[in-house]
């Protein structure tokens, strides 16, 4: 009958030792978890957490199944990692089950299962997952300190010791199976199928010094585990627990809408100067994180050499907001310097009475720079390829609201910006009267001149790029042209239409947005359109996503998905399409990542082309064009250009041109090729501008 | 150091030259359909100058307007930015006056007010370009003038010391207080209202006052505006027909001199 011995060549001392160095553990683990929870809960108050059992499905299936880790790019590092937590997790049953048996079945209930056909299926099941989990070190050992990826040029301590123990853990698990079954010449070894050849290695050896070293096995596996527990708290390990929990507590609806401030009039107190300004599920986020890196592999900021690097903000003002608790960052864990971060400082060295003044580094200003702030183009690639879930765009644009609405501190371009929208309702110097000049002379009409406003099936939002920018009003005409040609029945707001407020929000000035936003949503309600069709995925995003937030629900559609609709319908008959020089498609971020609209616009392409170009970093791996965040009303002068970088990536990949659904993005890119002195091989066009020419 | 700024309300000069439009029979300016007035940006810069005096030596920023209504929008727009108080003279009959009667009525607002150790203008307005008030402002009060400033330093309750833009360069002046200083664009950026500033704005009260409360009733102008129109120009663009550059070069050279323009 195949079983072990439970405590074989383990006295009652080492048992009755094992049982306090558990309790120990969780002692320490309920400790420092509970502190770290009380210091989340310092953050400002937050809606009660709704939808449990969505979290809870979502949480299982990024824990459980894995669902965010393995993906296109990722693959290895996805199995990597679900051998690990499989392997630990399934040993970590194997080890309850024991318990099960010895401390419970036994004694109180008298009756034993740990024998017989469950223990052979247990032991060959417990010894695949604990290769696994070998397995999956080894591989993750690889792939940080023998691959060379640039995100993991500067490795910590903390990731080796990790490593280390977890390996040490999941030899010496073997290695006390193998040594137990020699000394006992176990008959049923080889059902332990992966410790079986290391135990005939041992089978000549001396049962005594088998015994022996049993023990030195034991005692060492046994003070790894502690250590192991211990260390959890103060190590990169802690995601474990804070991983699942910033996924339980992430924002579940409107992920594409930034949180509201509410009756911003009676505020005292704008965006977040000091790390409780924040809300407390929004400090679970500087927790959460266990330094992968993901966020930097499709970062424009960290791939340009900007100072900008998601991960580094988040560690940098989680260890911050670790000291200011009075947490330990850990023996081994991102130390302060390691971090970058001052901490307390002295004054002036050479000043010995002011030397005694100990100074508080400040959030914004020495935890995380001003220019870090400003660069961030708010694209969300970070947030897309976050494993836990962590919300970076809204922590970075919460600073931006301090800076902007409190402390009037932002760079001098954004002054023009804020200008002109108040006054012009769009971010340039053109009078809002003008808004509807280029229609005149399209033949489109607007709202206010249409007899009957019921009778139109939608309203065409041209957006501020569109409606004044030369090359940009090239797309409106063509989407005119478009929705002519299907006859589908529009108008535009043209002169009762101001900026949707996006990239006043985006810079941080909520009160500039509310503003524009009110009166936007005041003359849409007043003509209640059944549909609301947008060029421009920022006037899309906003309209779509934020303007309920103000009381402003509409039905809207980006150009690409109208186009689609038209062409599938049979309303827009487009001629056959033959595959010619291969233009790449580029997803604009507020249109694929925001909204996910990844497949209309593909599919416009092939009906109209005959096919695209697909990039090496596309769909929700798509990479920035610059623009977004405000940036097109900055100026660019850190690091080399977001715009060349994606561009020679299309460049490299042999289009000849290519295709975008986005008014910024043709901005940016025709920029881009001029300056890389490429016009006469590049071109750029809006999917509008392609449809229209096939007409 | 109490300051005092003055401010005027003009037509925003960012339209496009296009959308600037004159009524020549009553000879005023059209204001642009939907662009509203905006701070005269050189008195923009004068406040921002004041404020940051503010910030370093502590005291009280007064903002002064003369004009219609719509002005008060300017004066709250100052507040917002930090001035302390306004004043907003509104008067028909020194609403559309000319620089002499405009520096007078200030001159006479600024003597009513509590105490003052140095007055910032800008130095001209964007819709005039007259550049004469502020010194006519001066000349009332008695005071000490420097103008187009782009620099102040070594501020105190006494004296500071400025840069006075001239033709080829700048003069350094050091200027003993009370003064007035006419600041140019050049001193700086103007800052961006905080969104405290915005909604102490909105709250704020700015107590208006008539001629007759500056004891100017029945001021006649100096200045008659006699014809107030837009001149058009007609340009004309003739291309040099040739089959070369040189020869290109050659016919424009003996164009310009038959034009006599060389």
């Amino acid at each position: 009958m195949p079983t072990r011995q439970i405590g074989w060549n383990v006295g009652e001392i080492a048992f009755a030792v094992m049982y306090v160095l558990v309790a120990v553990q969780a002692l320490v683990l309920g400790y420092a978890f509970t502190r770290r929870y009380l210091m989340w809960r310092r953050g400002r108050d937050y809606a009660p957490i709704d939808r449990i059992g969505e979290r809870v499905r979502q949480t299982l299936a990024v824990a459980l199944l894995h669902r965010r880790l393995i993906r296109p790019g990722y693959r290895y590092a996805g199995v990597m990692h679900l051998f690990i937590f499989w392997g630990f997790v399934v040993l970590f049953i194997g080890t309850i089950i024991v318990l099960l048996e010895a401390d419970i079945a036994r004694p109180y209930f008298g009756f034993s299962f740990y024998q017989g056909t469950f223990y052979v299926v247990y032991k060959l099941v417990i010894n695949l997952f604990g290769l696994l989990f070998l397995i999956g070190l080894l591989m993750a050992a690889y792939r940080r300190y023998a691959q060379h990826l640039p995100k993991f040029r500067r490795s910590l301590s903390d990731d080796a010791i990790v490593l280390a123990i977890l390996l040490f853990l999941g030899v010496t698990g073997f290695l006390l199976e193998a040594l137990r079954l020699s000394a006992t010449r176990d008959a049923a070894a080889p059902i332990h199928w992966v410790a079986y050849p290391l135990t005939l290695v041992l089978n000549g050896a001396d049962p005594s010094v088998l015994a022996a070293a049993h023990t030195l096995t034991w005692w060492s596996h046994m003070l790894a585990n502690t250590a192991l527990l211990v260390y959890i708290p103060v190590s990169k390990l802690a995601h474990i627990f804070t991983g699942p929990t910033n996924v339980f507590l992430r924002a579940t609806d409107a992920r594409a809408a930034l949180p509201l401030i509410a009756n911003i009039e009676e505020q005292e107190h704008f965006g977040a100067a000091r790390v409780t300004d924040f809300n407390w599920k929004q400090l679970v986020n500087f927790d959460a994180c266990m330094r992968c890196g993901r966020c930097l592999d499709f970062c424009p900021t960290f791939n340009t050499g900007k100072p900008l690097k998601p991960r580094q903000l988040i560690v940098e003002v989680g260890a911050y907001m670790n000291r200011q608790a009075g947490l330990l960052a850990g023996p081994a864990g991102p130390r302060v310097d390691e971090a970058g971060v001052r901490g307390h400082e002295l004054v002036a060295p050479d000043e010995p009475r002011l030397a005694q003044v100990p100074r508080v580094a400040e959030l914004i200003g020495d935890v995380v720079s001003e220019d870090e702030l400003w660069d961030c183009t708010t694209c969300r690639a970070c947030m897309e390829q976050c494993p836990v879930r962590i919300e970076h765009v809204p922590l970075i644009v919460e600073m931006r609201r301090n800076l902007v609405l409190e402390q009037s501190r932002f760079p001098q371009e954004l002054v023009s910006l804020f200008n002109n929208l108040e006054r012009n309702a769009n971010p340039y110097s053109f009078p809002a009267s003008t808004r509807a000049d280029w229609a005149a002379a399209a033949g489109v009409q607007e709202l206010a001149a249409v007899a009957d406003p019921g009778e139109l099936e939608l309203i065409y939002w041209v957006g501020c790029m569109s409606s004044f920018d030369a090359r940009n009003q090239r797309v409106a005409n063509a989407l005119a042209k478009i929705l002519k040609t299907a006859e589908v029945k529009f108008a535009i707001l043209g002169k009762e239409e101001s900026c949707v407020g996006d990239p006043a929000r985006r810079a941080g000035n909520e009160y500039l947005y509310q503003l524009l936003a009110q009166t936007n949503i005041e003359r849409l309600n007043q003509y209640q359109p059944k549909r609301v069709v947008a060029s421009c995925p920022h006037c899309f995003n906003t309209l779509k996503n934020e303007y309920p937030q103000l009381g402003g629900s509409y039905e809207v559609v980006h150009h690409s998905q109208l186009i689609q609709g038209l062409i599938d319908s049979g309303r827009l008959k487009v001629p056959a399409a033959t595959l010619r020089d291969g233009f790449a498609y580029h997803d604009p971020c507020y249109l694929g990542r925001y909204n996910e609209v990844y497949d209309e616009p593909r599919e416009v392409l092939n009906s109209v082309r005959g096919g695209f170009v697909e990039l090496p970093r596309c769909r929700d791996r798509g990479f920035c064009c610059g623009a977004g965040g405000a940036r097109a009303f900055m100026e660019e002068k850190r690091g080399t250009r977001i715009s060349h970088n994606r561009l020679n990536e299309a460049i490299g990949a042999q289009a000849s041109g290519v295709a975008v659904a986005c008014p910024f993005c043709v901005t940016m890119f025709e920029d881009g090729v001029r300056a890389l002195n490429v016009e006469e091989r590049f071109a750029v066009r809006d999917i509008a501008e392609i449809v229209a020419e096939a007409l | 150091m109490d300051i005092v700024v003055t401010v005027k309300q003009v037509p925003d000069p960012d339209i496009p030259p296009t959308h600037f439009k004159v009524d020549e029979a009553a000879s005023k300016v059209i204001p642009p359909a939907g662009v509203a007035p905006v701070m005269n940006g050189y008195d923009a810069n004068a406040l921002e100058a004041a404020l940051r005096l503010k910030e370093q030596l502590g005291g009280k920023v007064t903002v002064v307007s003369l004009g219609g209504d719509s002005a008060r929008d300017t004066l709250k727009r100052a507040i917002a930015m930090g001035a302390d108080a306004a004043v907003h003279i509104n008067d028909p009959s020194l609403n559309e006056a000319d620089s002499t009667t405009t520096a007078r009525a200030l001159a006479a607002a600024i003597k009513k007010l509590d105490h003052f150790d140095l007055i910032l203008s800008g130095r001209q307005a964007s819709d005039t370009d007259g550049g004469q008030v502020h010194l006519g402002i001066a000349t009332h009060l008695g005071l000490p003038a420097v103008s187009p400033i782009q620099k102040i330093d070594d501020a105190s309750a006494d004296s500071l010391t400025v840069e006075r833009i001239i033709e080829d360069g700048y003069q350094r002046l050091k200027v003993r207080l009370p003064a007035l200083l006419g600041v140019s664009s050049e001193m700086n950026e103007p800052r961006y209202p905080p969104l405290k500033g915005i909604m102490a704005a909105g709250r704020a009260q700015i107590p208006v006052w008539t001629a007759a409360d500056l004891g100017l009733d029945g001021v006649a102008p100096r200045v008659v505006l006699r014809r107030l129109y837009v001149e058009t120009r007609e340009a004309k663009v003739e291309l040099i027909q040739a089959d070369s550059l040189s020869e290109a070069g050659t016919k424009l050279a003996d164009k310009l001199r038959e034009a006599r323009l060389v």
